[in-house]
């Protein structure tokens, strides 16, 4: 059972479960994306820790987001996202997101578009904030 | 011998490149990808919620086409990537239209500012589109990329 457009609530807050970024996380990224920015590095990190490409954390966020929110969104489309990137993960950083909604929209078909507003952490350091609209059934079906 | 790499200050307004060759997304490439972000919605991974939608199959994550278009602009300068890490200052991007599997994905990228933020790093801005192959868009936004700058 899925949640419909008229059943959320501007202010509504969900906190995420918490995910390891793992070195596998980051062979598998440039393995899908085809993006080996992350490999081409001139010598070991600085700190001992290898970098997370900054889109990895962003889509790693996007499943824990997603998943927090339950019942799950009855959702249409993902219509877009403005980010920001404040600081970039290494590779053994536990991160988590923060979700509330800040703006809901009726759309065309009676459907809706939902804004979330979202801050990544990796304990308390921010990653990553930015906004998600999603376009939101609003029929049962 | 140094790897060669494009500084920020190789970049110049307006410059622009496109992709000769196009990725075509798979049905392993959704399987994948449902793995690695953890975003297992019925709308990319249950073939029956998508037929009784009337949408047919499943599309792919839109985060998909973002990673795809970071990967298939790599392959354009692969012999001289961006000099940094490839950290990112942020994404401003829209999802036009789904893609699914089957769909061949090529991108434009063009550089629409250039903003100098200290002695060693610059910050690049590129606007980007992933196209089809009818040659809709089905995404597109912009980019701000953290470059080094070339030492003097």
């Amino acid at each position: 059972m899925s949640r419909l457009y008229s059943q959320f609530e501007v202010g509504e807050e969900h906190v995420s479960a918490r995910r390891y970024l793992t070195e596998s996380d980051v062979a598998q990224y440039v393995y899908l994306s085809g993006d080996d920015t992350p490999l081409l590095v001139n010598g070991p990190p600085r700190d001992g820790r290898l970098l997370v490409p900054d889109l990895l954390t962003l889509i790693v966020e996007f499943g824990l987001g997603s998943r927090a929110i339950q019942p799950p969104m009855a959702t249409l489309a993902l219509l877009g996202i403005s980010w920001e990137m404040h600081d970039s993960a290494r590779v053994g950083d536990c991160i988590h997101v923060r979700s509330v909604l800040s703006a809901k929209d009726v759309s065309s078909k009676g459907h809706g578009k939902l804004t979330w507003t979202r801050e990544v952490r990796a304990d308390d350091r921010l990653l990553q904030v930015g906004e998600v609209v999603n376009l939101v059934r609003n029929d049962a079906r | 011998m140094s790897q060669k790499k494009r500084w920020f200050e190789d970049h110049a307004v307006g410059s622009s490149v496109e992709g000769a060759t196009g990725r075509t997304l798979t049905d392993h490439d959704i399987v994948a990808f449902d793995g690695l972000s953890g975003d297992f919605s019925p709308l990319h991974v249950d073939h029956e919620y998508m037929r009784s939608t009337g949408a047919g199959v499943p599309m792919a994550h839109g985060l998909l086409g973002l990673a795809l278009q970071a990967g298939l602009v790599g392959k354009l300068f692969a012999g001289a990537p961006l000099a940094g890490d490839g950290r990112l200052a942020s994404v401003k991007w829209r999802f036009s239209a789904p893609t699914h599997q089957g769909d061949t994905l090529s991108v434009r990228s063009v550089v629409s500012a250039l903003h100098e933020v200290d002695d060693h790093t610059g910050l690049v801005v590129f606007d980007r589109a992933l196209v089809n192959q009818h040659g809709v868009v089905v995404q597109s936004g912009t980019i701000a990329q953290k470059v080094e700058r070339r030492a003097e």
